[in-house]
């Protein structure tokens, strides 16, 4: 296991070092991770040729699975990686080159053995409700949380950089290995299907169907997610079906003492003509007389028995970079602005707003976000709020300045500036 | 094939009891829940093949000319009356088979006119497949300019889509094509939409066929795919570079354009490494002076799926050769078209609308060139607009104008902070929104129609500490983004 730890970390080192890493991806493929595709792969093989540089060898060796004469690859990834990778079958040699077994994907800052992408008939491992999850999961530091996605162990590896302990759904050879493989095989425990996995937890990731609304865990959600904890759940839903956040209320018998968001990223219509891997999806919902399917990502958030549920929507694009930060800070917000604030104490400043655009005519506003989220069109007195919350001035003074400006009572003004919170414009 | 007066009578029927059908685009697009026609090859989901099974006569139409389903004949006889479904089967539009009647054609509404074109997949020799309407032809047609001309000269007609659509403000509208599979459908296409008298369909290379004389419209959506075969449809290959007709086009230009005239073509344009596009157009024309270019963007498109849209995919290959054969042989087929591409440079490939205007001798040349997207009507009137302000403001604008905002420029937002403006177009226009910089922001947002242009200039020079005919520049380059008027 020394042996094995020693290597994969010098492994780790070398692709850090050939600047193999997630951003690296897209300047030279000129496309996203997901979109790589078999019917694209002479023109990403090419991308690579061109470049020519050690991150874009290593793309066209572990995601285009390209063969690569041994010297180069030893000369990337060292040969005692090279060795161990060979004897756990995920490198193949043939006279003198070397050709991958396994994927090897970088993800926010990490890297993750899977299965093949370009396997005939397989789906990518990442898929984008996979891939949606691990760059939107609010991960906060806490104790245990566990992921009850099967698979190669992504979301429990990304879990486990901020919990004591992380818990895995299904032990694999790859699962094991990426928590090796991330330095993380310490706090990542890995547990067979069937088994129940006991405790609490902080935070729980999952995609649907693996989560399910007759899961054990839901009916006992109450007890195992602890107060101020996250269930994270990637979902695709068709429409129209019942609300997703309905949907959620239903599973927990009611809103009060949860906090439900959720952000939609994208949204399709269900068609013959689908990739492979979503056909029984599809076809199932044609059938079913469903028009069209929708991404989401539902967050639950276990609130203090005594605090008034909430629920929220937002749409968004699909995530390209991390905005587990701003998932956090907005479920936070949606906690601290669901009453008003207390409005002498508190000095509003901006907080993920990157921009405030003011019309110069009808006063309405449009304040751009640092990142993630889509812009937002603010009416002339939420606009006024924002324009004048730096830090400097306490909510009261603002309150009353803008309710003067605006003929509004002081609760309007109040809701307003609150509102503003809620949608992480100020803080 | 000749047709009677009466059987031309018949066709020329058909329009009038397909508008009656609600057969329109916008409506089509509704019944297939698509943003446009153009999105119809590539497909539709099983649920809107459903909604086509509805008992209404837009239903039984679209899914006849554009599903492939058969319709009863005497239903199809009861929409658009027997007679001219007997034409249209003369015309090999149309068959019989034991389940009713199928349509051998697709039937496009464009802005009022009705256009026959080949199926999507091509019955008859693949070479001579006549064009449907496609992104490119929505856009040319769309963005064309409809002034009133003399004579109109549509280049690589196709399905003869706008010489159709100039017969309408042209008392001579000339199609020509080498495809002679073309000509037959153009000409049935001039006949429908009562246009066979101002139609002239003519076969041949570019300008060869033509009588002397010169068009005041020019329009042209050229073969322009980038590829090293030769054994494409017509319709498709460009040359090695895409610009081989393209480039024929506008060297006859000089001899063919008349003064005022205007050039339109739509192509998918190579984005070629340290070449721009106006600069090629302006070596074709020998120059720039006498001339003024304009260039609308409609889109980037990824070069790595524009090939792979062009040759048999994996599956295809190895359905013909087996699986390891033919994925090997597909990957030599990509790489000889990236071969080919890297030696021309082309990194890239943009849907685009190019102008060439002739300007009165001795006036100076001007370029422009900005983006849009894909219109959904017409946008003629807005490009005439944009081509008229670039000629009226190539020169420093008069002092006495009191600039105003176009109905184009709907709503100045100003940042908060540095001054910066945004510029929120008129959705209709199809205009990106974009950034100003604080001087232009500072002088459009007090362009009120109150200020003259001298007195604009002069708030900005004392503003910025700038020359006030800097100002004056300034307020003739938002004229020409056909913000201020």
């Amino acid at each position: 296991m020394t042996t094995l730890r020693r290597s994969l970390a010098g492994l780790t080192s070398s692709l850090q070092a050939a600047g193999y890493e997630a951003p690296a991806l897209r300047p030279i493929l000129k496309r996203g991770i997901l979109d790589i595709t078999p019917e694209l792969l002479p023109a990403l093989v090419r991308r690579c040729q061109r470049e020519g540089s050690p991150a874009a060898r290593l793309i066209a060796f572990w995601l285009l699975l390209e063969p690569a004469p041994r010297c180069e690859m030893v000369d990337l990834m060292g040969s005692e990686a090279l060795e161990t990778l060979v004897e756990q079958g995920l490198v193949q040699e043939e006279s003198g080159t070397f050709r991958a077994r396994a994927s090897l994907y970088p993800l926010l800052g990490g890297y993750y053995l899977a299965d093949p992408v370009l396997s005939p008939g397989n789906t990518p491992w990442l898929s984008a409700p996979e891939y949606a999850l691990a760059l939107t999961a609010p991960r906060t530091s806490g104790e245990e949380a566990v992921d009850l996605n099967p698979g190669c162990g992504v979301q429990t590896v990304l879990n486990a950089g901020h919990h004591r302990k992380s818990w895995g759904r299904r032990v694999t050879p790859l699962s094991l290995l990426n928590a090796l493989l991330n330095d993380r095989e310490d706090s990542c425990r890995f547990a067979a299907m069937e088994e129940v996995i006991p405790g609490t937890f902080h935070l729980i990731t999952a995609r649907l169907p693996f989560l399910s609304e007759d899961s054990p865990l839901v009916s006992e959600l109450a007890q195992r997610l602890e107060v101020g904890g996250t269930l994270a759940l990637a979902v695709r839903q068709l429409i129209p079906d019942q609300p997703l956040l309905d949907r959620a209320e239903r599973w927990l018998g009611g809103q009060n003492g949860w906090g439900l968001a959720q952000l939609e990223h994208s949204r399709r219509a269900l068609s013959l003509k689908t990739p492979l891997s979503d056909l029984g999806f599809d076809m199932a919902g044609l059938q079913a007389g469903f028009q069209g399917a929708a991404e989401s990502l539902l967050f639950i958030r276990r609130l203090e028995s005594s605090r008034p549920g909430w629920r929220t929507c937002l749409t968004i694009t699909p995530p390209q970079k991390p905005i587990s930060d701003l998932v956090d800070a907005w479920l936070e917000a949606q906690e601290r602005f669901s009453q008003a604030p207390p409005l002498a104490s508190w000095r509003p400043r901006w907080s993920y707003t990157e921009r405030l655009f003011l019309d110069s005519r009808s006063g309405l506003g449009y304040a751009d976000f640092t990142r993630g989220f889509q812009s937002a069109v603010l009416d002339p007195a939420s606009a006024f709020l924002l324009n004048r919350s730096d830090g400097t001035r306490s909510a009261e003074e603002l309150v009353k300045a803008c309710a003067e400006e605006y003929a509004l009572t002081r609760s309007q003004a109040a809701e307003s500036l609150a509102e503003l919170g809620r949608r992480v414009l100020v803080v | 094939m000749k047709l009677s007066q009466r059987q031309q009578a018949h066709l020329r029927s058909l329009p009038a009891r397909l508008s009656a059908a609600g057969y329109h685009e916008r409506e089509l697009a509704d019944l297939f829940e698509l943003c446009d026609l153009y999105v119809l090859r590539d497909g539709i989901g099983a649920r809107t093949l459903a909604r086509c099974q509805q008992d209404t006569p837009l239903a039984h139409l679209g899914s006849f000319w554009f599903l492939g389903q058969t319709r009863p004949r005497a239903l199809l006889e009861d929409l658009l009356g027997a007679q001219a479904l007997a034409v249209l089967e003369r015309l090999d539009l149309v068959q019989d088979s034991p389940e009713g009647v199928k349509a051998r054609a697709l039937l496009f509404p464009c802005l009022g006119r009705y256009l026959f074109t080949d199926l999507f997949a091509p019955v008859g020799d693949p070479q001579y497949q006549v064009y449907w309407l496609g992104s490119d032809s929505l856009g040319l047609a769309r963005c064309a300019p409809r002034k009133p001309v003399g004579r109109s000269l549509d280049l690589c007609t196709g399905s003869g889509v706008h010489a159709v659509l100039a017969a309408s403000h042209a008392s001579e509208a000339w199609g020509v094509d080498i495809n002679p599979r073309a000509l037959h459908i153009s000409r049935i296409n001039a006949l429908m939409n009562g246009q066979g008298a101002v139609c002239n369909f003519v076969q041949g290379s570019l300008y060869d066929p033509l009588p002397e004389g010169r068009f005041g419209l020019i329009t042209a959506n050229p073969p322009f795919v980038p590829t090293p075969r030769g054994d494409l449809a017509f319709f498709r290959p460009g040359g090695e570079t895409g610009e081989a007709i393209t480039e024929a086009i506008v060297r006859g230009l000089p001899e063919r354009l008349e003064v005022g005239g205007t050039l339109a073509l739509v192509s998918q344009h190579p984005v070629i490494r340290g070449s721009h596009l106006l600069d090629r157009v302006e070596s074709w024309l020998g120059g720039a002076d006498g001339w003024g270019l304009a260039y609308l963007m409609m889109a980037p498109l990824d070069r790595d799926e524009m090939i792979a849209g062009h040759i048999d995919t994996p599956g295809q290959f190895a359905t013909q050769l087996g699986v390891e054969e033919g994925a090997a042989a597909y990957r030599r087929e990509f790489e000889t078209w990236l071969d080919s591409y890297e030696a021309n440079g082309i990194e890239g490939v943009e849907l685009g609308l190019f102008y060439v205007r002739r300007l009165e001798p001795g006036l100076p040349g001007w370029r422009t060139e900005c983006q849009l997207n894909l219109p959904s009507g017409s946008l003629s009137s807005w490009v005439e607009d944009w081509l008229d302000a670039q000629e009226r403001f190539s020169r420093p604008p008069d002092p006495g104008w009191r600039p105003s905002w176009t109905p184009g420029c709907q709503r100045l937002m100003l940042d908060a902070r540095n001054g910066e403006g945004f510029v929120f177009r008129d959705p209709a226009c199809r205009l990106g929104d974009f950034y100003l910089s604080p001087e232009n922001a500072f002088l459009l947002n007090r362009a009120d129609g109150r200020q003259s242009a001298r007195q604009l200039a002069q708030s900005f020079a004392l503003r910025f500490e700038r020359k006030a005919g800097e100002g004056l520049t300034r307020l003739a380059d938002l004229g020409r983004q056909l913000l201020l008027s």
